[in-house]
């Protein structure tokens, strides 16, 4: 019985160490399943060519962190998936941590073979560390023609030197104030034009609301001062980085975090709005409590079909320091693909980028609200009376893609959150903060040139109303 | 074959004292804790001299370590964790006590209690955390509702967003997901003591509260003594509830050791800067040498505990 007991404690622990051992040797290099279930490794062009030979469909699996465009983008996976005879398209929206999974992924391996562009620091480290390839050698004249390759190429965010890395299908504005059209009808109010008009103006809405409404909102957990003050700031001309100087100021901020402190302290900012994440905000601005939002593009169908808004809302442009407008809104080029380097299909890759990418496609794409048109070419092809509220965030010609700052890491906070921090009104000193900043960021953009790590971005002829305009130069030192 | 004959018997010798199966049935855990604990660690120690953003590592010396000294935020996370800790222990330890007294013998519904107390411990501390962040909205939230309704306060209290008042929101949080564990643990030594021993105590006509001083508590040291290190040590490693009410906010108020370095290493959803592996990894050492002789001070401590039953 003992000698029983024994062996099957034995053959438990063996099992146990076995399975543990199994589980712990996957891995390592892309898998494909074939249609007959057996698993491969992803290997070679060859494999390519025997699956074609053999009829099965090649698996791309495609990554995506928008989700807003999910209903669109499965309609059009389905319809490629039904109509080509060689590819299968395994789309994948991934939730939370899309950088971080993709990083993970490729570090192991399994990278997907496609996956929805990233921010330009993600962008810089992807290039550098050969996670993704150039796309030069598979663009074609008909391609390059539908998305006007040669006029969006945007060093540092799609392309390093004469590689591009990622197409840019269309783009997202910059921010708008998103106004409650009723409230400001009712009370005979204007859409501030300047930053210090807006204390004035959300205390008149707050007094008139009386606890039912409020002057204005922030999502103070999800990126509140990016949100629209970063954007007001551009536009009057101020940036985190002197083009033109190669450091960074966070100066010019100044009077825009004394002028949230002043609405703090005026009690007009929606309670709660410190802590409160953007889909909240959305809520309750579409509930008529809220005077003023702010955001891109991206509320045209927020606010149409997510949270659908009980009242009359209009779009304004963002108030700037003086009324004028004294430099561009940075908008950010987006419904890109990238590729990833380790894909044993790259030319199957590439076909379905192309297709996303396709006039149809982009068509059904810009005409659903889910970006605005990026080339002169989609935007003449789409019908403008479809794009509904989108509409509203389009054909501002104050806007363009800002040169990307070099990316450093500061020793303390990044500049959003200890400038949104000095907003607070219990929060630190606003002079002590961007003087903390100044340093923090130019020190480490110093060290960060000297190792290599980073280049000092140079534009001495830098023309904040026209950014694009002006002699780039990267220097050593 | 002498030799083969005897190392044959060594191993039979050692199949039969349990020595073998022994080996064999460890290994998979031994297999696991080199794995899962054993190995990120060195990988951890490995980055500490190096600025690493997940992709290049960039040799920096002594850099890392030299920044800890001048990080106020960090050191304001350790006062932030100590504080945490120290207001969640002084309520979940008597909560959880006061529970597992009452609820320990069989009355009706006593059960079920139990049950309704536990839940929060199998539910994932990211889930609650979420529904407790719409318990403590400002603007109609259930909270201030209730307190506004029982005539306690006039204007709605920004539980979150205030910097006077998110460690208690965090605390409160914290206290209500982790008693009902604890209350377990506690109901499960005191069903270890013997009831000839109360009985004894009644026939010397002692009261309850005297029965709970002299009796309950003394022979519950042992346990207690293991309940309290578990709490001190998850007190200090707490940060998932944190990031999902507060993220460290508001202003780094709520920051706590193992949040501050779990956006420094994992980055935050929103921002578009570089990780600090090698920074991150300094910081968690030194993070886990402060818990590590805290525990080692309860311990010294709490010895006693052990001599009482």
């Amino acid at each position: 019985m003992k000698r029983t007991r024994k062996l099957a404690a034995l053959g438990l622990a063996g099992m146990m160490a076995v399975s543990a051992l199994t589980g712990c040797s996957s891995g390592g290099g892309t898998e494909t399943k074939t249609t007959n279930g057996e698993t491969q490794k992803g290997g070679s062009a060859e494999e390519t060519k025997k699956e074609a030979a053999s009829g099965e469909k090649v698996k791309i699996t495609v990554w995506t962190d928008n989700r807003h465009d999910l209903d669109y983008m499965n309609k059009v996976v389905d319809e490629f998936n039904k109509t080509n005879d060689h590819i299968q398209i395994d789309y994948v929206a991934q939730t939370e941590n899309y950088v971080n999974l993709l990083t993970m992924a490729a570090n192991s391996g399994q990278s997907p073979d496609i996956f929805s562009q990233v921010n330009p620091t993600d962008f810089k480290n992807f290039a550098e560390s050969g996670i993704i390839q150039p796309l030069n050698e598979y663009m074609t004249d008909k391609f390059k023609k539908v998305n006007e390759v040669d006029e969006h190429k945007y060093e540092g965010y799609n392309v390093q030197g004469d590689k591009v890395y990622w197409v840019p299908g269309g783009k997202r504005s910059g921010s708008r104030f998103i106004y409650n059209k009723e409230i400001f009808d009712k009370l005979g109010l204007q859409v501030p034009k300047k930053v210090s008009d807006i204390p004035a103006v959300s205390k008149a809405i707050t007094e008139a609301g009386k606890g039912d409404y409020y002057g204005i909102i922030f999502p103070g957990a999800s990126g509140p001062f990016e949100r629209w003050i970063e954007h007001s700031a551009e536009m009057s001309g101020i940036t985190p980085y002197s083009y033109k100087e190669g450091k960074f100021d966070f100066t010019g901020f100044k009077p825009y975090i004394e002028m949230v402190r002043q609405l703090l302290a005026d009690n007009s900012v929606f309670p709660g709005s410190s802590s409160m994440k953007i889909d909240p905000v959305r809520v309750q601005f579409s509930e008529g409590h809220v005077g003023i939002h702010a955001n891109a593009s991206q509320e045209a169908t927020v606010l149409t079909e997510q949270f659908p808004a009980k009242m009359e809302w209009g779009v304004a442009q963002l108030p700037t320091l003086d009324g004028e407008i004294r430099g561009s809104e940075a908008c950010n080029p987006n419904t890109g693909w990238m590729m990833s380097a380790s894909t044993t299909h790259s030319k199957e890759a590439w076909e379905v980028i192309a297709y996303f990418e396709s006039e149809n496609v982009l068509k059904g794409y810009l005409e659903g609200g889910y970006a605005l048109p990026i080339s002169k070419y989609m935007e003449e092809k789409i019908d403008k009376t479809k794009i509904g509220r989108m509409a509203d965030f389009a054909g501002a010609d104050y806007e363009a893609v800002l040169p990307v700052a070099p990316s450093v890491t500061p020793e303390g906070e990044t500049y959003r959150d200890a400038l949104w921090n000095a907003c607070l009104q219990e929060g630190s000193s606003i002079d002590e903060t961007i003087a903390k900043l100044n340093k923090t960021y130019n020190d480490a953009l110093d060290k960060e040139v000297k190792m290599g790590k980073t280049k000092r971005l140079v534009i001495k002829d830098y023309d904040s109303l026209h950014p694009n305009a002006g002699t780039i130069e990267y220097l050593d030192k | 074959m002498n030799e083969k004959k005897s190392m044959g018997q060594r191993i039979k010798k050692k199949w039969n004292n349990g020595d073998i199966p022994m080996w064999l049935m460890l290994f998979p855990t031994i297999f696991f804790i080199v794995v899962m604990s054993i190995y990120p660690f060195a990988w951890l120690i490995r980055y500490v001299f190096y600025d690493y953003n997940g992709f290049k590592a960039y040799f920096v010396g002594l850099a890392n370590f030299n920044r800890v000294f001048t990080d106020s935020i960090y050191w304001n996370s350790v006062l932030h964790t100590f504080e945490y800790a120290f207001l969640k222990l002084l309520f979940v330890l008597p909560l959880s006590l006061m529970t597992a007294v009452l609820l320990q013998r069989k009355r009706f519904g006593s059960q079920l209690f139990q049950g309704i107390y536990f839940l929060p411990t199998v539910i994932s501390s990211a889930v609650y955390s979420l529904i407790w962040y719409f318990i403590f909205a400002t603007y109609n939230g259930v909270l201030n509702s209730f307190l506004r309704a029982v005539g306690l306060i006039n204007d709605p209290i920004d539980w979150l967003g205030s910097s006077k008042t998110a460690m208690i929101a965090v605390v409160i949080v914290a206290v209500w997901g982790a008693f009902g564990n604890y209350m377990i643990l506690l109901i499960s030594g005191l069903t270890g003591i013997p009831s000839d021993v109360y009985e004894s105590a009644q026939i010397d006509g002692a009261n309850g509260i005297q029965t709970f001083f002299k009796i309950t508590l003394p022979m519950l040291g042992p346990v207690l003594k293991v309940v309290i290190m578990l709490a001190i040590t998850t007190a200090f490693k707490d940060y998932e509830s944190i990031l999902v009410l507060t993220a460290g906010g508001p202003n780094n108020r709520t920051h706590v050791m193992f949040s501050y370095i779990f956006q420094m290493v994992f980055g935050t959803s929103q921002a578009a800067s570089q990780l600090q592996i090698g920074y991150g990894s300094v910081l968690s050492i030194i993070s886990a040498l402060i818990v590590g002789i805290v525990t080692i001070i309860y311990l010294k401590f709490s010895k006693r505990m052990d001599e009482i039953s």
